[in-house]
């Protein structure tokens, strides 16, 4: 029964999240389309005007761009399904394995900064929550203030400026190295971008934390327990924590959302062959092919992060399986 | 992007939290009073570079002072074209403070209009309203900024409107709920027995009603519209170099931030306190607002 009842649960939200995928697929293709300037001008150029009548409609032909466009969308969404995203127009290479090689990189460093921001977010927050008025309660907000008042991208420069002149060190200033192949430099390479992220992150998690503790700290069965004589540490965890997760989830759903939209910045700053680096570049190049399938990657990433946050809730919370 | 997107908490409105002096409540939370204190300095900075009240004009260059440090000629030093650091911060401030101040009045306007409308008329137009507000919010907001700003092109205006394009799906959600709550209020309800027309229902009953956690949203954004638009000027998508953004300025800071760190310092610090002034303002206006968070 309650089976039964999961299982259409989480069919209903898998039907929605594939909804808002294909919506997003829709939105991707028409504000590319929507851009000034074709495949044919972006690798052309001026030139493009020297081109006859004839090796136009040719061009147009191979880059598929000359039909209408219900029916380009129609072809580049076949061709989706079958794993073909295109070729690159900068480099020849397929775009499918120009993500196969940056998506990697980006969810080393997405799953590094969330587990940074989860741990100084999450610990300094029960911390905080503890003794509220306090030292180490005023340290926290402070840390969090600053961590959500200071963009990543000053971190990051900030970061960058202190190792070099201070250290003379650049993590990246050999080529990106694999987990792989060569696991201590790809740490060093991984561990101060995921920093950078992971400060901002954790700001917003530590506050959630703290207030969500805080508000649990007042119910009856918090004092109740307390009132039986149980170790404050385990109070704390086993009731208090316990039971602030949800918010905790819910900021933490929301912050991947940002974590994606941080790694555009953090891995130009670091460096880094990831996703980010290669929507940067592809933008910039008016690279359509390619811009069109990053785009599309983050947002399922952030699609499937929301779906798996809502499933979560079930998993935290007992109450809301009936 | 921390906590924006608060709805169904109670409904403090401006018009009757405000009588016995909103301003006054802020000023008594610390948050508050520490954000008005650095708003005012950074926009008093700014309206003093718009008068031309500045050492120099921030793209004068001087070759025989390239890269001196902060000293009682040039407060914040100078950069590697002997410009100076103070005027170009103070005129980057006016670009972010302009950038985003169009930029939340096209998320504000379009997203309250699309939240009050979702809210009020519900059916058909709740579903459209929602479901384009969800699928916007399905792309995270820096990259759909990095997509419509590629496309218009560089320009501060652009920019403005694709950060307000990308934060408007958060106006539409937070002025929604309370909407849904509203329109069986009774006073609402009463408007509607007594005939009034719908535009003078929504503009001089509903709309008051959320003009509280209106205020509070319109001030976090302002501080998330200067974080974005400086991190597009930092990747090089906002207006072209010679142009004194304060992210520009970063990004160039950083390369000569070992020989220069004044070049760094002082425009990420102006950053820093334009977020941060926006947000601890905004955080004041919500605990003032708030009547469950009246402590003394």
């Amino acid at each position: 029964m309650t089976l039964a009842d999961d299982a259409r649960r989480v069919a209903a939200r898998l039907v929605k999240a594939v909804i808002t995928l294909v919506g997003v697929a829709v939105v991707v293709f028409i504000v590319l389309r929507l851009l000034p300037g074709n495949q044919i001008t972006s690798s052309l150029g001026v030139n493009a005007g020297l081109l006859t009548k004839a090796q136009y409609a040719d061009l147009e032909h191979f880059y598929g761009i000359g039909k209408p466009l219900p029916q380009q969308f129609g072809q580049w969404a076949g061709d989706l399904l079958h794993g073909n995203m295109g070729v690159s127009e900068q480099s020849g290479r397929s775009v499918a394995s120009l993500i196969g090689a940056a998506l990697p990189v980006t969810l080393e460093l997405a799953v590094v900064a969330m587990l940074i921001g989860l741990v100084l977010g999450v610990g300094s927050g029960a911390l905080a929550a503890a003794a509220p008025g306090r030292l180490a309660d005023r340290g926290a907000r402070l840390l969090a203030l600053a961590g959500l008042g200071v963009p990543s991208f000053v971190i990051g420069a900030g970061l960058v400026a202190f190792l070099a002149s201070v250290f003379r060190y650049f993590p990246s200033s050999e080529g990106f190295a694999s987990l792989g192949s060569d696991p201590w430099l790809n740490i060093q390479q991984i561990f101060w971008p995921a920093l950078t992220l992971g400060l901002g992150i954790g700001a917003a998690i530590l506050r959630t934390t703290r207030g969500a503790m805080l508000d649990v700290a007042r119910q009856g069965y918090v004092r109740a327990a307390r009132g039986r004589g149980l170790r404050p540490g385990v109070v704390v965890v086993k009731h208090v924590l316990r039971n602030a997760l949800i918010p905790i989830v819910t900021m933490s759903g929301i912050q991947f959302g940002y974590l994606l939209g941080g790694t555009v910045v953090v891995e130009q700053i670091f460096v880094l062959p990831g996703l980010g680096r290669l929507l940067l570049m592809s933008v910039t190049e008016s690279d359509y092919a390619v811009a069109q399938g990053v785009t599309l990657v983050f947002a399922a990433g952030f699609v499937v992060v929301n779906l798996l946050t809502d499933l979560l809730y079930a998993v935290v919370d007992p109450r809301l399986r009936s | 992007m921390a906590g924006l997107a608060q709805t169904g908490q109670a409904l403090p409105s401006l018009v009757e939290a405000g009588r016995p002096g909103l301003a006054r409540r802020l000023w008594r939370q610390p948050a508050g009073r520490a954000g008005l204190i650095i708003l005012a300095v950074m926009v008093l900075a700014g309206l003093a570079s718009v008068a031309g009240l500045v050492p120099d004009p921030p793209n004068a260059q001087n070759p025989l002072v390239t890269l001196h440090g902060p000293a009682a000629a040039h407060l914040f030093g100078t950069d590697q074209f002997g410009r100076d650091v103070l005027s170009r911060v103070m005129n980057g401030t006016v670009l972010s403070l302009q950038t985003a101040l169009l930029a939340v009045a096209i998320c504000a306007v379009f997203g309250t209009l699309g939240g009050v409308a979702a809210g009020y008329f519900g059916g058909v137009v709740s579903w459209a309203v929602t479901s384009l507000a969800d699928l916007i919010f399905a792309v995270p907001s820096v990259l759909l900024a990095l997509a419509i700003v590629s496309g218009l092109g560089p320009g501060w205006q652009n920019t403005a409107i694709a950060v307000g394009i990308s934060y408007t799906p958060i106006f539409i959600r937070v002025v929604r709920g309370p909407v849904l709550t509203l329109r069986q209020a009774d006073y609402v309800k009463a408007a509607r027995v007594l005939g009034f027309s719908r535009s003078r229902i929504l503009f001089r009953h509903v709309l008051p009603g959320v003009s509280g956690i209106l205020a509070v949203q319109v001030t976090l954004a302002l501080g998330w519209a200067v974080l974005i638009e400086a991190s597009l000027d930092f990747l090089g998508l906002g207006p072209p170099p010679p142009a004194a953004t304060l992210g520009l300025m970063v990004s160039e800071g950083t390369n000569i931030a070992g020989i220069a760190w004044w070049n760094l310092a002082f425009p990420a610090v102006a950053v820093v306190l334009l977020v941060l002034g926006f947000t601890l303002t905004g955080d004041g206006l919500r605990d003032a607002l708030d009547p469950s968070s009246d402590r003394s």
